[in-house]
């Protein structure tokens, strides 16, 4: 809440217009005890201000809902300010003059904030000095004449009319201050309760549409997980099964001639095996143990071993010097096996059909300023730039066949090893992997000779 | 009776081959496929009795290829082919115009009584 918010300019405003009446009340027996003093002992300049003031404060009362509440409350300072410094310039410190002259600031105070209080204060104290040194020179009653006060009854009664119009003014503004408190309260403990319920409410909906999302995420997943996995069990299995009928009746018609029959039942078998055995290594993250291997002469004998189809033309360009670096050989094959295969089923996929697999495949290997780089390139038909971001998202493939984990399986076997996967391709051009470890710093390198 | 005349089209070539290897071994004439585009081409040469398409096929796909297979060769039963479970591709068996879903690995012997049975139809 500050000062302009619109509740504490309701308050001020009610309070405002509490004054205006007790005012005006309190005005009815001031003004008679001034007509009464008219009479008595002739006219005074300060009684045509009262009652000018008495006659703009009818009408306030009456409009006091069109009139602005600035204009209501200024008139009511300056009201008091006004019969205050009449009131002395008059009759010196004697009657209400007193009573009008405190109010002012306090009014300005209540109706407007601290500083305009202050200033009316100041205001007050400033022009006060300035008619008591007036009234001061110019010889006239002084302060606290004790004939003013029994010489002049009308004194006493603007006094006591003043003095209950500020204490009732003030009992008003301070008991309706204090409604508007209570009930500001009891509003920001029904809101607090109310918001404190609602967070309640709608941090148990959360946690429960949360539980459900990560129920369901993790249902679909092992839906999608399933259904790779029946799928690519489920063709070499057919197969199996297929081939075992061939098998029998072959066998039951006395056929010896088995070897391609059998050759292909291994073959699926070792395709089941290669599956299970991919899902087992993605769900296993074992740690790496890295030994100082001689990267160049690794990566032949790694290229060795593996099947590539004749079609296809191995370029090897390797161009560390043999340096021996550091990392989990076991580890490193899995990943660079991965991607080589990749490559491979990406030229076979381009290739017609009945067709053998051909094209060329890419290896090499080099020393940066700041990694030790395996690049392993196809001249395959390349992966369009948008399904390009989603090739690292498990059980994501392009293949027909395979379960989408190699290149996951792969660049986390990277990062293990503090390096990473790269990816670069150009549809219908072919698809460039980078396997990268970070360079070991020189000292390292140099001591491994 | 005659030998049915199946047409068996599969991306998986060993899967492919080897049903067709299985259904010759009792008595069958079947011929292997491996894209829907040879399948369709197939047809256009021959008339089968029966195809068994796989549902997963890259380039054309299954239920498209089935479907121009089913214009060519009116009468062919078919089948669709698939490793995940047949309520996964009920509605495209219907889409396709197929007899029935089949799911990997199949049953040979139980496949030829129902194409024996589908044939007398």
């Amino acid at each position: 809440l500050d000062h302009k918010s619109p509740d504490i300019v309701e308050i001020r405003a009610g309070i405002c217009d509490i004054f205006l009446i007790v005012a005006l009340i309190a005005s009815v027996p001031a003004l008679a005890a001034s007509l009464y003093r008219i009479a008595a002992t002739g006219w005074l300049h300060i009684m045509a201000v009262q009652i000018f003031l008495f006659i703009v404060l009818v009408f306030l009362v009456i409009f006091r809902k069109r009139v602005p509440y600035p204009f209501r409350a200024a008139f009511i300072i300056a009201g008091s300010l006004i019969l205050g410094l009449g009131g002395l310039w008059q009759s010196g410190l004697a009657g209400s003059a007193v009573v009008f002259l405190v109010a002012a600031p306090t009014l300005a105070a209540m109706l407007f904030g601290t500083r305009v209080g202050i200033f009316v204060l100041v205001l007050t104290i400033f022009s006060t000095g300035m008619v008591a040194t007036i009234t001061l020179v110019e010889h006239r009653s002084l302060p606290f004449d004790p004939a003013v006060y029994t010489v002049q009854p009308s004194s006493w009664i603007n006094m006591i009319g003043g003095l209950s119009f500020v204490t009732a003014a003030l009992m008003a503004a301070l008991i309706m201050y204090n409604r508007h408190l209570i009930a500001a309260l009891r509003d920001a403990n029904r809101n607090e309760d109310e918001l404190s319920r609602l967070v309640d409410e709608q941090t148990a909906e959360l946690r429960a549409a949360q539980s459900t999302l990560v129920r369901q995420e993790r249902l679909a997943v092992l839906g999608q997980l399933t259904g790779t996995v029946a799928h690519e069990i489920r063709n070499p299995l057919g197969a199996i099964a297929n081939t075992f009928s061939v098998i029998k009746h072959k066998c039951l018609q006395g056929e010896t001639d088995l070897r391609a029959a059998l050759d292909r039942a291994d073959r699926n078998i070792k395709r089941c095996d290669r599956i299970i055995t991919e899902l087992l290594d993605f769900a296993r993250a074992r740690g790496i143990q890295c030994e100082a291997v001689p990267l160049d002469s690794w990566l032949s004998d790694v290229l060795r071993e593996q099947h590539i189809p004749n079609a296809i033309k191995v370029n090897l360009d390797l161009q560390t010097d043999n340096q021996l670096i550091q990392f989990d050989p076991d580890e490193l094959r899995r990943a660079a096996i991965n991607v080589i295969d990749n490559a491979c089923q990406a030229m076979a996929n381009g290739s017609l059909e009945g067709e053998p697999a051909a094209g060329e495949l890419k290896i090499a290997s080099r020393v940066t300023a700041q990694r030790v780089e395996i690049e392993v390139g196809d001249t395959g038909p390349g992966i369009s730039s948008d399904i390009l971001p989603q090739v690292f998202e498990p059980l994501f493939s392009t293949k027909q066949f395979g379960t989408g984990l190699g290149l996951s399986i792969a660049r986390r076997i990277m990062e293990q090893h503090g390096g990473g996967l790269e990816i670069d391709s150009k549809e219908g051009r072919g698809t460039w992997v980078t396997l990268w470890l970070p360079r070991p710093p020189r000292s390292q390198e140099a001591s491994q000779g | 009776m005659t030998a049915p005349r199946v047409l068996i089209v599969d991306d998986d070539r060993d899967f492919a081959e080897s049903l067709a290897e299985a259904l010759e071994t009792l008595g069958c004439q079947a011929d292997a496929r491996f894209t829907g585009e040879a399948g369709i081409e197939a047809v256009s040469n021959q008339v089968f009795d029966a195809v068994l398409m796989d549902v997963g096929l890259p380039g054309l796909g299954g239920v498209e290829s089935l479907t121009r297979i089913r214009r060519a060769n009116p009468h062919a039963k078919c089948f669709l082919l698939t490793g995940y479970s047949a309520d996964h591709v009920a509605g495209q068996v219907v889409e396709a115009g197929a007899v029935e879903v089949l799911t990997k690995p199949i049953d040979v012997e139980q496949l030829l009584r129902r194409l024996k049975t589908n044939g007398q139809d």
